[in-house]
């Protein structure tokens, strides 16, 4: 009998029946009252989550399970299944309080972010190219959506229709990599185009790596780096704080994800000659590396507004974790992956913050607008102070662990100028993220106390933020070991 | 003979796609520039019909029907979102969105 294992399709299954049913509570609450959509969102993702973890603790339960052998819940899946809806409960526990605060609070914002967790899920988790194409649009299509959730607002929409049109441009990309490794290989299996890739004959490289080429292109304009990044500030300034925090966090995860996926798990296979075929993308990632650590530090450097200087930020950031990738090895990707964790909870936190201090329709954007918070709001000015030395990697976060992993991965692979620059920027970026801090502690505040006060929920989801963000840094070893773990699967 | 005519068609698909990938950047209006991804799509959709035909594996008009279904999907919230923006500003050049930038 043919049976089909359906095991590793749960977590997604369940975040997308909570998407379904969120959106019928919608519909069947009563005029006047409100719907339990934040709630019931919330409820589904602990669900989705806890179903991970067991799936991860054994065998018996799914862990290693493949779906037709196109969907899998390897290590590397599962270990991605819990940072990405660990992400969007949080993101779900911030969001209340924003939209009560910035008008327009619905059910579909939340339907809309537990489909685009489905994608995001499906990223990391497909082993086949058209599986991973249509996942890679389901997370999109549902966020150009949610970053123009604020109808009100000419900025919303403005973002939305730049992510939409760079993100189309970028799928196009995608999908035309994948039809020459296709092409190629005569399979969109991705275990079937890497054995394709390895017996590709002199004549049929240039097709294997021009279809890597468009690849890079592809997962580059969805990880953010350099030089396609363009949409990045506008999008991350533009649409919502707390859509802004799951994409800085979710999307990136899972797009490195997906690439991690396809390039070390598929791309690096030796050749007839026995030379690598990764060392034909290798030095075109590094490149890309430096200079989008350059370009994304210096850019943020120029910004006066707060997220614009986060959006460079994490264009910054997509620069390290390609360095880290450069590196090729189990180590490197054990570093990507650590590094993801860290930045994830890092950046949902600023963003989160940054939106559950908003008040009245009015948000925290500028050095001016958060000083004083130290004298204020002091648990909250402590936190983002956490955050802040995160990003800039200094000992005892999570940031400078997984900096050092992921240069350390560089320089084993050989790249050590890659390091050299990547700590360079590192200082440069000191002098940006710090500046938000000075004004925060040194500055007065002027006029009233204009910032909302957080209520629980999204108190909760920046303890978890805080709490990762300085456990990963004193004691690391746990999700090292993981990351690793998960990297092996590759 | 079918091999050539896999090389035309694949060629073929190379300079739509390239036409696309220019539209998106020398036109200003915003529907046109939608029309110029729709055709990098297309494009690729030919060449992955194209290698099918030459491999003789489906896979690739399979993935076609989803590259498709998935356009579909894009067009209209590409076009809700469109609409949204036109309610507030009377045009659709992209020239006039420029509240986002440094």
């Amino acid at each position: 009998m043919f049976a089909v294992d359906l095991r590793p399709l749960l977590p997604a299954l369940i975040v997308a029946v909570t998407a379904l049913v969120v959106l019928l509570a919608q519909a069947f609450t009563p005029k006047g009252s409100r719907s339990p959509s934040m709630g019931l969102t919330a409820t589904g993702l602990a669900g989705a989550l806890l179903l991970s973890l067991t799936m991860a603790a054994d065998a018996r339960y799914g862990r290693g399970a493949s779906t037709g052998g196109t969907y899998v819940a390897d290590d590397f899946a599962l270990f991605f299944h819990v940072l990405l809806i660990g992400l969007a409960l949080m993101a779900t526990l911030l969001s209340p309080a924003y939209y009560r605060e910035n008008g327009g609070e619905r059910g579909e914002y939340y339907t809309l972010m537990l489909f685009s967790l489905v994608g995001m899920l499906g990223l990391v988790s497909t082993t086949e190219m058209i599986s991973m194409f249509v996942a890679l649009e389901i997370m999109s299509v549902a966020l150009y959506a949610l970053a123009g959730t604020r109808r009100d607002q000419i900025e919303s929409q403005e973002s939305a229709l730049k992510y939409f049109v760079t993100g189309a441009f970028a799928s196009a990309f995608l999908l035309f990599g994948m039809a020459l490794l296709y092409g190629l290989s005569g399979s969109t299996q991705l275990a079937r185009v890497a054995r394709g890739v390895a017996e590709a004959g002199p004549e049929q490289l240039p097709l294997a790596v021009l279809g890597c080429g468009m690849l890079i292109v592809g997962f580059g304009f969805k990880v953010a780096s350099v030089p396609f990044h363009m949409w990045t500030p506008d999008v991350y300034e533009g649409a919502p704080t707390t859509v802004t925090a799951l994409m800085a966090a979710g999307v990136k995860a899972a797009a490195f994800g997906g690439f991690l996926r396809v390039f070390l798990g598929s791309l690096s296979g030796r050749l007839p000659d026995g030379t690598y075929f990764s060392a034909e993308w290798i030095p075109a990632l590094a490149a890309l590396a430096a200079i989008t650590m350059v370009i994304g530090n210096l850019g943020a450097l120029a910004q006066s507004n707060l997220k614009r200087m986060l959006a460079f930020s994490s264009v910054a950031h997509a620069g390290y974790l390609m360095s880290g990738m450069v590196g090729q090895s189990e180590a490197a990707g054990q570093a990507v992956l650590f590094y993801l964790v860290a930045y994830g909870a890092v950046n949902m936190g600023t963003f989160g913050l940054l939106a559950s201090l908003s008040k009245g329709g009015r948000e925290p954007l500028s050095l001016q607008d958060v000083a004083g918070l130290g004298e204020r709001r002091p648990a909250l000015a402590a936190a983002l102070t956490v955050f802040l030395i995160s990003l800039t990697g200094v000992p005892i976060s999570a940031g400078f662990v997984g900096k050092f992993y992921l240069f350390g991965a560089a320089v084993n692979a050989g790249y050590t100028s890659l390091a050299i620059v990547g700590v360079l920027m590192s200082v440069v970026s000191a002098f940006y993220y710090l500046r938000v801090v000075v004004a925060m502690y040194m500055r007065e505040g002027e006029g009233e106390d204009a910032w909302a006060v957080p209520e629980a929920s999204a108190r909760l989801s920046l303890l978890v933020a805080v709490v990762v963000t300085l456990g990963l840094g004193v004691w690391p070893a746990p999700v090292l070991d993981l990351a690793r773990a998960a990297a092996l699967a590759l | 003979m079918t091999g050539s005519l896999v090389q035309h068609a694949v060629l073929l698909s190379v300079v739509l796609f390239t036409l696309g990938a220019l539209g998106v950047f020398l036109r200003r209006n915003v529907i046109t520039i939608f029309m110029c991804i729709e055709l990098m799509l297309n494009a690729v959709n030919l060449a992955f019909v194209a290698f099918s035909r030459s491999l003789g594996t489906f896979d690739g008009q399979v993935l076609v029907f989803f590259v498709m279904t998935v356009a579909a999907a894009e067009a209209a919230v590409g076009l809700a979102i469109v609409i949204a923006l036109h309610r507030h500003r009377d045009t659709l050049d992209v020239d006039a969105f420029n509240l986002l930038k440094w």
